[in-house]
């Protein structure tokens, strides 16, 4: 079982997010929503997720702010970024991350499906890959 | 008693249902057949009741008839009165069958007066009383009784016939004397004896009757009674049958489903009987098994699935970009065609135009025979179509016709071709080029005959033959068995010698197979190949096949093709002929390293492009500092390629109520693209602290005008003969917070925005900034939106309307951007952004993207 927080300032996005995963037939749910970084933070630390998707231009904290402060917390907790920015700053700077991984919008599904049972497979196995 | 039973369980269930219906049916059938006779028997004791009580009934008719006949004789003699005698002879008529006899005779009747008798009892039919008695299933004994009272009764009647005689003479005492005498009782008793012994006999008759009946109604109950004790035994044998072969084994199958479910793996296989629950059973093991089996396999894969995905994914890139690079080398060096089923040409190499002479406009469409040569026999282009249209694949030597007149050889290998559906579609075909080889086999064929046609003049002959073979350019030898008879002169050349006789005291051998190099990779001429002599391998199979040697010479290694003919004549002489085809082979391997080289340079580029990217990355703004300015804002930066044309820039300026926005759609895309946008970069750079240094407006119509110039003269566009033709389309905007005021300019794209949830266009002018053809001069039209009210403002590069989808794929266009603005523009901006990115994902499918993206949205 996956527990999902999904971070992400329009409303739009995150019912997309949720509409998608609910299609794929595997055991995922999604434990929280944040609108912003900074409730984002807070949910996590409430609800511990198996993964994080999350934006990365938001107000309040930002995502990149957002995944540095998770990343004090843990270190292997997984984290998906669903962000329409396409810079390759911004990219090259979360490369180094093993348990990051970097989708764009707007989102294909199969990719998103792929990534996800990545994220499982490592969860299950407990496999740091 | 166990082998029995443990038959009995091991019945099939199909067989045992028919055994329980055949069993049920049985029953069913004896209960039926039983209520059909009790039915029968029941019907013949109503009747025998009946019976006996119309017979008994008769014989009291008789009795009834007799006393009324001796009553009324005897009122008449008494009492005179003639009414009697009247009905003394009425009764004699009924009982005779002369008159009518009354409904309810047998009943009350003669007491009743007779108006009440006339109106109760009316004449029924004429029925003498012997016919109603022989009507009836009297025994023949006591018929007998019956005629014997009845012959009996003529005695008293004829005392009674007396004693009326006597009334009718007035001797009145003489009658009531005969009537009243011992003759008269003597003769009633004949009468009533027979028919006393009469009743008797029915009486005992009937009862017997009555008897046998009754014990054979008992005798069916008991058949009954012992047919439904069966029946419910064999009920219960079922039950216990079904119950051990059925009910049993499935709640164990259930339980170890539940515990296959539960992945528990004790397993307790047991067997119960050979029937279909059994096979059952057996069949859920197997299955158990296999599917753990898979299970296993599943997981093992699912483990490596992602390794696999990722690294697939790198080889099928790699494998596309090598194949890209073979396609290229295979259509210049190899004489290729396609056709489709009629022989119609779809495809041709480069090489296949170069050799044919024919270009690749005119091949196209045309059908094969265009290149046929007259010198060919039709069998072989017959042989040709049987064997491809038949799915195999032909292999020959055909001569061909060039362009000109000319022709050339080329061994052909013909194959047909699927589709994905395994559907012929065609065929194809690949050439080598053997003219040459072909020229020299033919000479060799001719040469013996020419010999022989020339003996007049052998000295000439000998010598025209040694010019024509030291003419070409290849090694040739004739040999008898495995000794080397003569040479050409580019033979010995070759090998650096003087005579064949020396190549023989150099190399030890008669054999140029001496010579052959024996580690030469597969493919490659030995001394012995499959069993064969080297010469004799290469003559049987000279159709179709290239043969090639490698000789070594000093350091380098020398290729030849090889081939092969016997010579006319009894001595079993051949010739072979060497031709050169190093550079062709080092050629094809110099392809190789060409290919590698492409591949390197390739990847070079790439790592190039990222960097750029990480450039161009740098350029964008941060979206942090222009959503202070706004109440909401959304940029999506969106290039086709990994670096783009499209470019925006936000600025602070002088102070922080005014800020600068502008979006730049440059000439092209991808790294051209690039280029220009840091080029606008600059120029923005060097405008932006002009303004920063100065109180003048800000006016972005003239921003654009400066833009306009810079350009030109940065790409030394200004005079006619400049080559370089690059530019821009963008708008700029102003924004003053502090004045609620905001202007706007705009080259070429329009601007939209919403006030009071009306939609307003501004149109761009119809001027680009940079290129040869602009006016440098050129005045821009300059907006200006008073935002007081609440603003929502647009900018766009085309290649959001221009980008194609649909069913039709035609390009999205302004007016469905329109619609999607006029439904969108309320929500916040990030669902704004989704929006834009959605609805034009959706619209696009499978579409490839056609340019770069930019969308930068603003709410004031």
């Amino acid at each position: 079982m996956m527990n999902i927080l999904v971070v992400d300032d329009s409303a739009m996005a995150r019912k997309r997010i949720k509409e998608s995963i609910s299609k794929l037939d595997v055991a995922y749910s999604i434990v929280g929503e944040a609108e912003d970084g900074l409730v984002g933070l807070e949910q996590f630390n409430l609800l511990k997720p198996n993964l994080i998707l999350t934006d990365l231009e938001m107000p309040n904290m930002s995502g990149l702010d957002l995944i540095d402060k998770i990343r004090k917390l843990d270190d292997s907790v997984h984290i998906i970024v669903i962000s329409s920015l396409a810079n390759e700053q911004v990219k090259q700077s979360l490369k180094h991350d093993r348990f990051l991984d970097f989708i764009k919008k707007p989102v294909d599904e199969r990719v998103l499906k792929i990534l996800l049972l990545k994220v499982e497979h490592h969860i299950e196995k407990g496999v740091h890959l | 008693m166990k082998l029995e039973n443990y038959n009995l369980l091991n019945i099939k269930l199909k067989t045992f249902n028919i055994a329980i219906i055949l069993f049920e049916l049985f029953v069913i059938l004896f209960m039926i057949y039983e209520i059909t006779v009790l039915d029968e028997i029941q019907k013949s004791l109503a009747k025998a009741y009946s019976d006996k009580f119309s017979m008994i009934q008769t014989a009291d008719k008789l009795r009834q008839s007799s006393d009324d006949l001796t009553h009324f004789a005897r009122s008449y003699a008494v009492t005179k009165n003639r009414e009697f005698e009247k009905r003394y002879l009425n009764t004699l008529k009924i009982r005779n069958g002369k008159g009518g006899r009354p409904v309810g005779y047998n009943g009350i009747y003669w007491d009743l007066d007779e108006n009440t008798r006339k109106m109760k009892h009316p004449k029924g039919a004429r029925e003498s009383l012997h016919s109603i008695i022989q009507s009836l299933p009297f025994s023949k004994a006591e018929l007998e009784k019956l005629q014997t009272s009845e012959d009996n009764s003529n005695e008293l009647v004829e005392i009674e016939v007396q004693a009326f005689v006597a009334i009718n003479t007035d001797n009145y005492d003489l009658a009531v004397e005969l009537l009243h005498s011992q003759d008269y009782y003597n003769a009633k008793h004949k009468i009533m004896l027979p028919l006393d012994e009469m009743i008797t006999m029915l009486e005992n008759r009937t009862s017997q009757k009555l008897i046998l009946l009754n014990a054979s109604i008992t005798k069916q109950f008991q058949y009954v009674f012992i047919v439904s004790l069966l029946f419910i035994l064999g009920n219960i044998l079922i039950y216990i049958l079904l119950h051990k072969k059925i009910n049993r084994p499935i709640k164990y199958l259930t339980g170890e489903i539940k515990k296959f479910q539960n992945e528990d793996t004790t397993v307790l296989k047991k067997i119960f009987y050979k029937d279909e629950v059994g096979y059952m059973i057996e069949q859920f093991f197997s299955m158990e098994d296999s599917l753990n089996n898979q299970k296993s396999i599943l997981n093992h894969l699912n483990e490596h699935l992602q390794d696999i995905v990722t690294e697939k994914t790198a080889d099928i890139e790699k494998q596309n970009k090598e194949l890209s690079n073979l396609m290229e080398q295979f259509d210049k060096y190899i004489i290729a065609s396609k056709t489709d089923l009629d022989g119609k040409i779809t495809y041709v190499s480069e090489a296949f135009c170069n050799i044919s002479g024919f270009t690749h406009k005119e091949l196209i469409g045309q059908s094969h025979y265009i290149i046929r040569h007259p010198d060919m026999q039709k069998e072989v282009f017959q042989n040709m179509w049987n064997t491809i249209t038949s799915g195999r694949t032909w292999k020959g030597e055909v001569k061909n016709r060039k362009k000109n007149g000319g022709f050339y050889w080329v061994s052909a290998v013909i194959s047909p071709e699927y589709n994905l559906n395994k559907e012929l579609i065609g065929y194809s075909a690949i050439r080598n080029d053997i003219t040459a080889q072909k020229e020299v086999e033919e000479l060799s064929q001719n040469l013996e005959q020419k010999v022989i046609e020339k003996t007049k003049d052998l000295q000439r002959e000998k010598k025209f033959i040694q010019v024509l073979l030291d003419s070409q350019e290849q090694l040739i030898i004739t040999h008898s068995g495995n000794e080397m008879l003569s040479a050409n002169e580019t033979f010995l050349d070759f090998f650096a010698i003087d005579s064949v006789e020396n190549f023989k005291e150099e190399y030890k051998s008669a054999c140029i197979c001496e010579t052959f190099n024996t580690n030469a990779p597969d493919g490659y001429l030995q001394k012995m190949m499959k069993n064969e002599e080297w010469i004799d391998y290469v003559i049987s199979r000279s159709f179709g096949i290239t043969h090639k040697v490698m000789i070594t010479r000093g350091s380098s290694d020398f290729i030849f093709s090889v081939s092969g003919t016997k010579l006319p004549g009894k001595d079993e002489r051949k010739s072979v002929v060497f031709t050169n085809i190093t550079e062709m082979e080092n050629a094809k391997s110099a392809v190789e390293r060409a290919k590698l080289e492409i591949e390197e340079i390739h990847a070079r580029t790439q790592a190039s492009i990222e960097y750029a990217a990480l450039i161009q990355s740098a350029l964008i703004p941060d979206n942090v500092v222009a959503r202070r300015y706004f109440k909401d804002y959304f940029a999506i930066w969106h290039p086709k390629d990994m670096v783009g044309g499209d470019i925006y820039f936000f600025e602070e300026l002088r102070n922080e109520d005014e800020c600068l926005l502008m979006v730049v759609d440059c000439t092209g895309h991808g790294v051209p693209g690039a280029f220009v946008t840091m080029l606008v970069k600059a120029i923005e750079r060097s405008i932006v602290s002009k303004i920063k240094n100065s109180d003048e407006v800000v006016s972005p119509a003239k921003l654009l005008s400066v833009f306009n110039s810079s350009m030109k003269h940065l790409l030394k566009q200004e005079d006619e003969s400049s080559i370089s033709n690059a530019g821009f389309d963008g708008q700029i905007m102003y924004y003053n917070r502090k004045e609620n005021m905001l202007k706007v300019a705009s080259a070429r794209n329009e601007i939209f925005y919403f006030q009071n949830d009306v939609l307003n266009v501004i149109k761009g002018d119809r001027q680009s900034i940079g290129y040869k053809d602009s006016d440098v001069n050129y005045q821009f039209t300059e907006h200006t939106i008073d935002t007081r009210q609440g603003t929502t403002i647009y900018f766009f590069t085309d290649g959001y309307w221009d980008q194609p989808g649909g069913k039709k794929g035609l390009p999205f266009g302004k007016k469905r951007l329109k619609t999607l603005l006029t439904e969108v523009h309320k929500e916040s901006m990030a669902d704004q952004q989704e929006e834009f990115l959605y609805t034009m994902k959706d619209y696009r499918e499978e579409e490839e993207r056609v340019d770069d993206i930019t969308i930068v949205g603003i709410k004031i």
